[in-house]
Formats: structure tokens, C-alpha cells, sequence
């Protein structure tokens, strides 16, 4: 594995050196939010900052992406292809967890029984710059509770470790070295490497948030019908704040939308949490009140993915902590079902 | 503050032990820093988990209506003579109690079916206001000693004046005593300063050019994610099936488009005249910061100065769209 | 109750910054044939005038 180290202050500079040649996404300031976006001329990238308020899923699975496209004529339907193939680009400043959430989308969306050409096409051709969390940046950070660390490659191109002077660049993938050219040449020594043991150590002990969150799987097995569900879903609004936020939530709605004899096909992200979910076509819906909803996201998250992919659908962001405007805290869900 | 929870859980446990209500709906301390949510209570001892602070965000009357609306759904499957009435308690500052007044005069539930406990309000704190006066930094630690939030975050401690971090609409409100209660806990508080100027930044933008209003429009539609947090949340917003679900015809794409995003927007707004109370809790719940308010105020400014009434100020003042005078302005009626 | 709503959208859509014009509101009783012709004609100059309309226009 190749590996560099850069002065901090060259960072910003490589970055932009990069955004000059390919399509660049990075964690910008708009307005009050920090959003991933394209850095464009005068966009100042974050280097610094905590995690962005949005997960960076969007590049791969976007919120609505065009499937196809048709016309009708006089001969009958014509029908064309979705977006055009996607281009060549870099998403800078991807936290852990959030690079973490690729590789559980992989397991979805690029498995031996469905690929997903809209996923796959922008997945292969995007490189995935990872800064890792010398110091994890929230209280509500609990990845380490979900088969994360706040210092790891798992889902990264190029992994940046912040060794307090300067930043050591680990080049993870063929698709990372293509961007080594970028980052100068001064090659990382034994010494880096234990530093960023040493930060990777302290890093874990920082997290203050341990949840039981791979014990509940067998829980969850055998109470589908447990009286718990009734408690936790009153005060839930009914919003997609939390999946919509979510880095790995990826339930969508396909939608056609036509005007004037031309239409689109649209993947639409859907979320668990509305009334809409699993509405079938009659008016029915199996899932009928929020309780059931809500069994689904804890389901899907702790039991459906560990039985389908032998993961955790959670990367412990804690956005959905942080932003659930009535506090819903999946942490204190995942305790109470581990004591059912 | 502790005194009015304490009069607080002490009314609440009361109402329960005695029946009078079945269940009540409150807030208690959330699992983050400076954080209220919203709690139901059936068991006189849970009482103890009540608070009222300047945390309570959420307006309780959508909680009232949910509540309701499932009884009564709930009680169409069981015998006529077996049908039970419930009543809820609801724990309720001004705003909460203008839209309890609102759903009353629109004939969603009876005065009958709940309890209004009314408490007296001097603003919440609004967290993506408290989060930008800490530059985005982590919320650690937080306490409020007196007027002063005392927050810890990762760059370190800091002390912000409560009034700096409160709501906007909080900063300008008119009705921060409940308009009408069963039982109202402590003092009236006092009314607030800057409620004068409630208009203010609706006549600023008034005064804009066309193009930098529809600029501004444009920009805030597009922070949009489409997550509904501002319906789910809103206790004004609750038509069974908003016209955003409806598929046949299908108003409006579910999309991230432009158009869409705004057309779901501006008819949500436009629902709201005459029924907007100004609790905030759209803009407090949305996740993005959509700046709603800018155009929620307008409505309720149109419908004061056009028909002189006010949502939910009062038992009389019926929802003005419901109604009519016969010399109403007619000024925009187009006559060649 | 129509004239109430009439008031406060024609308002609201100018204050959100779509054109004013574009909006009209009267009152034409069926036996005002003339009236109607007069009304139209006035609509559609103004219309016209505005030009295409390119807000809250979707494009697929």
C-alpha cells in the first residue's frame, strides 16, 4: 500500500487540484448547513469539520434518479434510457461510518442475485476520499457499537488520518492510486504508521456511547409480537427526517410521471416512517399505524440485514439521534429491546 | 422552573388518579443536552417525568388530534353500546392552546374530550439557532442557570443569553398565555417585548422587487428534502390523506424536482390561512431550515389586516375562510 | 367565502414573487355576454404581455 504524508495547510490545495480536473464532492458551508456538494470555483471544502448533515448516499442512490424515459408515437411507445453513464468523480471528506455505508449498500445493490446498473455505474467510478475521526466528533457517535472504528479504510479509496502536524494518506485501492499523483511525494515512514495506531486507540476510547446493538438480533427473532412496539412509536411524527438523513437507508418507490405523450420512470427514496410505505395498489396497507412502521426500521436495521447480509444496516452516525425533531433515540431503542 | 414542574406533575398525577383524563400528553427531559420531547402518560406515577421548560418545543395539540382521531377510528369496530369515551390531558402554553381552539371551532374533537393544562410560555429554544451561535460545534453538556445557557461543546464552554436562542416566532408572540385552560399552572407570564414588531420582517420582504422574492422563495424550496417533518408536525396539517399521497390524480411528483417541491410547499402554505397559530413547530422540526415562517407570517398578516381575526385567538373569532362579511375588500377583483 | 380566499392567494402568490398578472379574479353572472368578451379580452392582453410563464412550470 502506498502511503504519504502532506503538510495540513497543502490539503485545501489538493483538493482544488483535483476539483480542476475531475468532478469533485466535498463537504461545503451552505448557509447554515454543511452539505456534501460539487466544489465549484470559490467553494471553500471543509477539512475540519465534524460530519456533514446529510449522508453522502445521494451520489450513489439518489433521491430521485430517472430510470427510463419514453415517448409515445404513432407506432407505440418509445423508450430510451435513464440519465446518461455517470462521470468520473471524487467524494472528498467522507467520515468513516458514512464510508462504512457504502460497503453495506454494496451488499444490496451489487450482490450475486440483483446488480443494480444505476448504482454500480456511479460506484465504480467515484473515489471515495476518507478522512478518519482522530477525534470522534459528536457525543452521539456510537460506531463503534456497529462494526465501526473512527480510524478505518472499510469503504474507502484513500483513507487521510490527521497525525496532528501533518496528514498521512493511505492509498487503499487501485482507484486511490490513481489520485496519488495529487499528494506530493514525501512517503510515510514506520513513525506515522504507530502514530496513527496510537491516534486510531485513542480515537475508539473516545467514543463514550456503547450500545448493544449486535446482541439483539436473537431478540428480535422471536418478538415480532411483543407488546414493546406499542411504546415507542407515539411520539414519532411520521416524518423521513431519520431515513432521509440516514446513510444506509435505501427503501425507494418507483413512479412514472408523463406529460404530453412523453414520460419518465423515477426511483424516488421512499421512507418506512411515511403512511405511503407499502401501500399496495387496492388501498391496503399491511403495515397499518406507525407502530408497525417502526418495528420495520428497527427490524430491517438489527434483524432483516444481519439475516440477509450478516451486517447491521447502522453505521452509528447518530444523525438520526441528532436530528429526530422529537428525540426518538435509536440508542435507547436498541438498549430496551436487548432487555425485552 | 422546578416550582412549575412540581405544580405540574402534582396536577397531572391528580387527573389521572382521579380519571378525569386517560391519558396526558406532556414533555419530558429528552436524551440530548437541552433537549424537551414529548411524552404520554396513563400511569399516575410517570407524572414524575414531567417538565416544562424552555425546551418544549413541539406544539401537543397535534398529538391531541392524533390521539383522538385513532380513539374514535378504534371504537368503529366495537358495539355502539360498548363504545367508551376517552379523554385526554394535554399539557399546553399559548400557541398550543390557539390551535386546540382551532380544532374545536373546526369540529375535530369535543371541549369534553380533553383537559387543557395550560402553562404560561416565555419562548423555546430554537436548536439550529443555539446550533449556529456554537458555530456547528457538538452539544455536549448544557444547562440553563437562570437567563443563561451554559453549553459545553467540543471547542469548549460557553455561556449564551436564553434570549439569543430563542425561536423567532417565541421573540415576536402575542398569546404566550393559554387562551383557554381546565387548569393553569403557576403565573401568567409576562408578555413579550417584541411583539410589536411581529410584522416586521413580512413588510421588509413585501418591499422587495418581484424577482428577489421569488429568488428568495426559489432558495429556500430547494433546502427542501421532502421529508414532511413540517406537515407531520404541524397541528393544523391534519387531513387524512394530504393531496401529496393522492395518486389518482397525482397533484404533484414525488421527486426531487424543483417545481414539485415548491408546488407541495406553496399549497401547504396556502392551506394554512387563517389556520397558522405560529407555534414554530414546522420550522423547529424541519431538518434543513427551510425558512418557513417568512411566508406563514404573511398569511397571518393578510387575514389580520383583511378580515380582522386571528387563528385560534378565541372561541368567537371563527376561522376566517369559513365565513364572510358583506363589504369585504374586493379591491384585486379585475374590472375592465 | 370564495372572495376571502381569492383576496389572500392573489396576495400570496404576488408576495412569493410570481407575477401579479397572472392571477385574475372577477365576477361575471351567465347573462353578461359582453362583460365575459371584455374580461377575456383584458386577461389575455395581460397574459400576453407577461409573456410564457416560467415559474412553477415543470419540466420533465
Amino acid at each position: 500500500m502506498e502511503k504519504r504524508l502532506i503538510k495540513k495547510d497543502a490539503l485545501t490545495g489538493i483538493i482544488g487540484k483535483i476539483a480542476a480536473d475531475t468532478t469533485v464532492y466535498a463537504p461545503v458551508k451552505v448557509e447554515d448547513n454543511v452539505l456534501f456538494k460539487v466544489l465549484e470555483k470559490g467553494d471553500e471544502p471543509l477539512v475540519t469539520l465534524a460530519n456533514t448533515k446529510n449522508a453522502p448516499k445521494n451520489f450513489f442512490f439518489p433521491r430521485t434518479e430517472v430510470m427510463l424515459r419514453y415517448t409515445r408515437t404513432t407506432k407505440g411507445m418509445e423508450f430510451s434510457g435513464g440519465e446518461k453513464e455517470a462521470a468520473e468523480a471524487v467524494i472528498f471528506g467522507v467520515r468513516p461510518c458514512d464510508a462504512r455505508s457504502f460497503v453495506l449498500l454494496d451488499m444490496l445493490f451489487d450482490q450475486e442475485k440483483y446488480k443494480d446498473p444505476y448504482y454500480i455505474d456511479k460506484r465504480q467510478k467515484t473515489t471515495i476520499v476518507s478522512l478518519a475521526c482522530a477525534h470522534p466528533p459528536y457525543a452521539t457517535c456510537f460506531c463503534t457499537s456497529v462494526d465501526g472504528q473512527p480510524v478505518s479504510s472499510a469503504g474507502a479509496d484513500i483513507l487521510l488520518v490527521d497525525l496532528g502536524d501533518q496528514y498521512l494518506a493511505e492509498f487503499i485501492t487501485a482507484k486511490g492510486e490513481k489520485l496519488l499523483k495529487y499528494f506530493g511525494d514525501a512517503k510515510a515512514d514506520a513513525a506515522a504508521d504507530q502514530k496513527k495506531e496510537a491516534i486510531a486507540a485513542q480515537a475508539e476510547k473516545e467514543i463514550k456511547v456503547q450500545i448493544p446493538a449486535k446482541a439483539i438480533k436473537p431478540i428480535l427473532d422471536v418478538n415480532f409480537e411483543h407488546p414493546f412496539w406499542d411504546t415507542i412509536y407515539q411520539k414519532c411524527l411520521a416524518c423521513g427526517t431519520c431515513t432521509f438523513l440516514c446513510p444506509t437507508c435505501h427503501c425507494f418507490d418507483i413512479s412514472d410521471e408523463m406529460k404530453d405523450g412523453d414520460g419518465r420512470r423515477l426511483r424516488n427514496w421512499d421512507s418506512c416512517m411515511f403512511p405511503m410505505f407499502t401501500r399496495e395498489t387496492s388501498g391496503h396497507n399491511p403495515r397499518t399505524s406507525q407502530k408497525e412502521r417502526w418495528r420495520q426500521r428497527a427490524m430491517h436495521k438489527f434483524k432483516y440485514y444481519v439475516d440477509n447480509f450478516n451486517a447491521i444496516a447502522c453505521v452509528g452516525c447518530g444523525r438520526c439521534v441528532m436530528y429526530c425533531p422529537v428525540n426518538i433515540d435509536i440508542r435507547k431503542i436498541v438498549e430496551d429491546i436487548s432487555k425485552l | 422552573m422546578e416550582n412549575i414542574d412540581k405544580k405540574l406533575r402534582e396536577e397531572a398525577k391528580r387527573l389521572l388518579e382521579e380519571k378525569r383524563v386517560d391519558a396526558l400528553v406532556g414533555y419530558e427531559t429528552g436524551t440530548l443536552p437541552l433537549t424537551a420531547t414529548p411524552c404520554f402518560i396513563t400511569n399516575p406515577e410517570d407524572a414524575e417525568k414531567l417538565v416544562w421548560n424552555a425546551f418544549c418545543t413541539q406544539n401537543l395539540a397535534k398529538y391531541v388530534h392524533d390521539l383522538i382521531s385513532q380513539h374514535r377510528e378504534s371504537q368503529k369496530r366495537v358495539k355502539p353500546e360498548d363504545r367508551k369515551k376517552k379523554v385526554f390531558g394535554v399539557v399546553a402554553r399559548g400557541c398550543t392552546t390557539r390551535s386546540i381552539v382551532l380544532h374545536l371551532q373546526e369540529r375535530q374533537y369535543a371541549r369534553d374530550e380533553i383537559v387543557i393544562v395550560g402553562v404560561p410560555c416565555t419562548g423555546y429554544v430554537d436548536r439550529k439557532q443555539l446550533s449556529i451561535i456554537v458555530s456547528g460545534e457538538d452539544i455536549q453538556e448544557g444547562t440553563l442557570e437562570g437567563d443563561q445557557l451554559v453549553v459545553k461543546t467540543t471547542a469548549g464552554e460557553k455561556r449564551i443569553p436564553l434570549q439569543d436562542a430563542l425561536s423567532g416566532n417565541c421573540l415576536t408572540c402575542k398569546f404566550n398565555n393559554p387562551i383557554i385552560c381546565d387548569v393553569m399552572i403557576g403565573e401568567k407570564a409576562p408578555a413579550i417585548a417584541g411583539a410589536a414588531q411581529e410584522y416586521a420582517e413580512v413588510e421588509d420582504f413585501e418591499n422587495l422587487p418581484t424577482e428577489e422574492r421569488w429568488a428568495y422563495f426559489t432558495k429556500e424550496m430547494a433546502k427542501c428534502i421532502r421529508c414532511y417533518a413540517c406537515r407531520q408536525a404541524c397541528p393544523s396539517c391534519y387531513c387524512k390523506t394530504c393531496f401529496v399521497e393522492q395518486s389518482q390524480p397525482q397533484w404533484v411528483g414525488l421527486g426531487e424536482d424543483t417545481t414539485d417541491t415548491q408546488v407541495f410547499q406553496l399549497m401547504r402554505l396556502f392551506h394554512m390561512v387563517g389556520r397558522c397559530v405560529d407555534c414554530g413547530s414546522c420550522i423547529s422540526v424541519c431538518p434543513m431550515g427551510v425558512d418557513l415562517r417568512k411566508f406563514l407570517k404573511k398569511l397571518d398578516k393578510d387575514v389580520l389586516d383583511l378580515f380582522e381575526s386571528r387563528a385560534g385567538s378565541s372561541m368567537e373569532d371563527l376561522p376566517p375562510l369559513s365565513r364572510f362579511k358583506e363589504h369585504d375588500k374586493e379591491d384585486f377583483v379585475f374590472n375592465p | 367565502m370564495a372572495r376571502r380566499k381569492f383576496a389572500t392567494l392573489k396576495r400570496f402568490l404576488d408576495y412569493i414573487g410570481l407575477e401579479g398578472d397572472r392571477t385574475i379574479f372577477t365576477w361575471i353572472s351567465a347573462s353578461e355576454g359582453e362583460r365575459f368578451a371584455n374580461v377575456i379580452k383584458g386577461v389575455t392582453a395581460k397574459v400576453r404581455a407577461l409573456g410564457p410563464a416560467s415559474k412553477l412550470v415543470k419540466k420533465l
